[in-house]
């Protein structure tokens, strides 16, 4: 081996060292950071339009969705791709009980709600909160951001083609949910936040 | 009736309980969701190292170090000490940019989380630090 290859190989080390620093640490902090803050501003939105006397705050449909993004915000470091195929893998091998039904608690406070466009406007609020975190999802996985750009002509085949962000935001919503289960994310988010 | 009761209870019982397989993988999935990174990031660090090292051994007792260290730096290309350089700039300020993103936040927390109160009094928090970090006992 001479000096130049030797210094080659060194210099190759030292990239790939710090790669990983980047990557790793900075990246997924700048990633997480981005994250919580547009929950916050989602959450904000929706304590605006509470306060606007839109829903009341002690309604069940308010708090269990602000429960639902205080879950995300707090535990969002462990809202990876990764985490969640071992968490289904472990609820699925050791017949875990879901900590908490909010999937289906949701569903009943919505139904609760009398004033139409409160409740839709509640589910337009749930919707995005959902498309954040699998957002999140998709861009810390490259099997995840794979599957979704593969789903992107497709769609473009089934309902023309639109602009890029909201032709991956849709594939995103079609595929992620296939290999996810996004109910589960939504009781471990919810339990979380209770457990604080 | 009460036997069919307690019949039902033990048959509830043992569904929860998982068998010492599943037991046992689910204790596996559950540590490499907590430390799966972690692992892959320092399995990554320690090829780098091994291959730095077995480059040197290769050298060993064959060249001086200051002969050594002298050819290294002699083959150092300006684009690679460049594109260091200028990464090393856009590290540090975005370090920079952060702590004082998260001075800032510091700053305006207390003062929106009193008025919001006074609102809402029964209003919940995400329990992250007054810096937007993630707390302690989280991690």
């Amino acid at each position: 081996m001479d000096a130049k290859t030797l210094s080659l190989l060194v210099q190759s080390c030292i990239c790939l060292f710090l790669l990983v620093v980047v990557l790793l640490k900075f990246w997924a902090e700048a990633r997480l950071d981005s994250f919580r803050q547009q929950m916050f501003a989602l959450r904000d939105e929706l304590f605006d339009f509470a306060a606007d006397g839109n829903i009341g705050f002690d309604e069940p449909a308010y708090r269990l969705l602000r429960q639902s993004m205080n879950g995300n915000i707090r535990y969002a470091h462990q809202l990876t791709f990764f985490r969640a195929c071992m968490t289904m893998a472990e609820v699925a091998l050791t017949i875990h009980s879901p900590r908490s039904d909010w999937s289906g608690d949701w569903k009943r406070a919505l139904e609760k709600l009398s004033d139409k466009q409160t409740r839709e406007k509640m589910e337009a609020f749930h919707g995005r909160s959902m498309q954040l975190v699998i957002e999140r999802l998709v861009l810390g996985s490259p099997l995840l951001l794979a599957l979704v750009l593969l789903t992107v002509p497709l769609i473009a085949l089934r309902v023309g083609w639109l602009n890029v962000k909201t032709m991956l935001s849709r594939a995103s919503l079609v595929a992620v949910p296939h290999l996810v289960d996004t109910r589960m994310i939504e009781n471990e988010a919810a339990a979380a936040a209770i457990g604080s | 009736m009460t036997n069919q009761a307690g019949k039902q209870g033990q048959v509830n019982e043992s569904r929860r309980e998982p068998s010492t397989f599943r037991w046992f993988f689910g204790q596996v999935f559950s540590l490499l969701r907590r430390h799966g990174g972690a692992v892959m990031m320092w399995l990554t660090l320690g090829y780098c190292a091994h291959a730095a090292a077995q480059a040197f051994i290769a050298y060993a007792g064959q060249s001086s170090y200051a002969d050594l260290s002298v050819r290294l730096l002699a083959n150092v290309s300006v684009v690679w000490e460049l594109s260091l350089t200028l990464s090393g700039i856009s590290v540090t300020l975005y370090v920079r940019e952060r702590r004082l993103h998260r001075n800032t936040r510091q700053r305006l927390t207390a003062r929106i989380t009193e008025l919001e109160l006074r609102i809402d009094p029964h209003r919940t928090s995400s329990q992250l630090t007054p810096r937007g970090e993630t707390r302690k006992g989280d991690e």
